[in-house]
């Protein structure tokens, strides 16, 4: 057993990943046959170049939600739509969509905007704890040479932006 | 209420509010336990005993000791985190036709628990409320305590799970199951098996597959095939319709044993986008009871 296990990223609570909306990698492309079978086309870069692109094949429902991962469309209007699609309960469409899209987000396909945490609630607090997280992944990134000094930078500085305004929410207004 | 939504799980019927959901589950032969959560936090806990009683005689285990201990325990628990607990009323309240013996009581939080002995069924019943602030109590009352159901004259308990309802003849108990979220399977006991599987996206599945042939030779679960001592494919017939597919055939036991029979049916059903399993090891006559499941099963998604 490892002494120091690695410590898992903070959970966003139900409530909130429901008012999420999915957005696709903007570098992320994806091509379609005549069946509707998706495959997703993942540039490989060496500094600035493209030197080869992966390619992610979907089963039929995989491409039927990908398409719906518009940035527009919420994690609850997708849940919703499936609902209908699949003919599956409410229960049934949240747990295959959350796992689907963790999947896609592991691989930094997918990403989710989550919706702004509500003031004075235990939102905050997550917020704030998976920034940080992700600071920390950020800081490792840069030691490890996979992000260049001018993204580290930027980045930094908007987490820690966002930072700023999160730990003013959770102050108690007077 | 139409934004309630009904339970039907381990011999009890309940309601919830619509977006609750059975998050944990247990037992099945001589007790049960089902756990309801909101989308945040614990809301309806339920357990049953089967009582070992002598005709006439009063069963040991009483309600208001039930009740009494379970406050104890959570009194000793809260201690620990120094929150106080408190009685905040005593009295009784009927359930499915019995007196239950109640405790409304705060720890942590509000929560009201009652406990009942079911003389139909011969069980005892331990039921948690959890209230959240602005909750009122009557209003649990109303909506909550009066949906249980803890006996019918019915020969059947019916099951419900992800929008599939069915219903089990009574003298079955569930013996063992998998939720999978999309893809639950149940296996069913008495002196005979009834095993019941299915999966949803069949519509998606099917077309990779080509056929429900193909997708039965590498989808049943091997859990379905150890309940019913085997599943041999190649003798699985098609249906006329060819959504369906059926294997009927002796199982011999032993020397001088009459034989079992075992029954698997297999079929696709568009209206629900599933594709069910199910099977039937037993005594011949109990074949009926593999068809009745069958028929019973029905799809309301809430």
């Amino acid at each position: 057993m490892p002494l120091f296990k690695k410590q898992p990223p903070p959970t966003v609570s139900p409530e909130r990943l429901y008012r999420s909306t999915p957005v696709v990698t903007p570098s992320i492309q994806y091509e379609e046959d005549s069946k509707g079978i998706v495959t997703i086309l993942i540039p490989v870069k060496e500094g600035d170049k493209v030197v080869r692109t992966l390619k992610v094949k979907l089963d039929a429902i995989g491409s039927k939600v990908w398409k719906k991962i518009d940035g527009k469309t919420s994690f609850n209007e997708i849940c919703q739509w499936m609902k209908n699609e699949f003919m599956i309960t409410e229960k049934e469409a949240e747990v295959s969509l959350s796992m689907f899209i963790k999947s896609l987000a592991d691989k930094r396909l997918v990403a989710l905007v989550l919706p702004p945490p509500k003031p004075g609630t235990a939102e905050v607090i997550e917020e704030i704890e998976r920034i940080r997280f992700e600071m920390r992944e950020l800081e490792k990134a840069y030691k490890k040479r996979r992000v260049d000094e001018k993204t580290y930078k930027e980045v930094k500085a908007s987490y820690e932006e966002a930072l700023k305004e999160l730990e003013n929410l959770e102050k108690p207004k007077d | 209420m139409e934004n309630l939504e009904r339970v039907c799980w381990l011999e009890v019927e309940l309601q919830h509010p619509k977006g609750w959901s059975m998050t944990a589950e247990g037992g099945g032969v001589n007790n049960g336990y089902l756990k309801i959560d909101s989308r945040t936090k614990t809301k309806i806990e339920l357990k049953w005993e089967r009582l070992s009683v002598k005709e006439g005689a009063k069963p040991e285990l009483q309600p208001p000791v039930l009740v009494n201990r379970l406050i104890e325990e959570q009194e000793k628990k809260l201690k620990k985190k120094k929150i106080k607990t408190e009685i905040l009323e005593r009295g009784s309240v009927e359930v499915c036709g019995h007196k239950a013996y109640l405790i409304r009581w705060r720890g942590e939080v509000e929560a009201l628990s009652f406990s009942w002995i079911c003389r139909e069924e011969i069980k005892i019943f331990l039921a948690n409320y959890y209230l959240e602030p602005g909750e009122k109590l009557e209003d649990v009352k109303n909506w909550f305590i009066p949906s249980i159901i803890c006996h019918t004259p019915d020969t059947y308990w019916r099951y419900r799970l992800f929008g599939v309802e069915f219903k089990i003849p009574k003298e079955y108990k569930l013996n063992y199951r998998k939720l999978v979220i999309g893809k639950p399977l149940m296996v069913f006991r008495n002196e005979a098996t009834i095993a019941i599987y299915w999966t949803y996206f069949a519509r998606e599945i099917l077309s990779n597959y080509g056929s429900l042939f193909q997708w039965s030779k590498k989808e049943i679960p091997g859990e379905f095939e150890k309940a019913i001592k085997g599943l041999n494919r190649d003798k699985l017939k098609l249906d006329e319709n060819k959504s369906m597919m059926f294997l009927e055939e002796k199982v011999h036991t032993g020397l001088g044993r009459e034989p079992l029979a075992k029954k698997v049916i297999i079929w696709y059903d568009s209206n629900s986008n599933k594709i069910f399993v199910l099977g039937y090891l037993g005594p011949r006559e109990g074949l009926e009871s593999l068809n009745s499941v069958k028929e019973s099963i029905v799809f309301k998604p809430d």
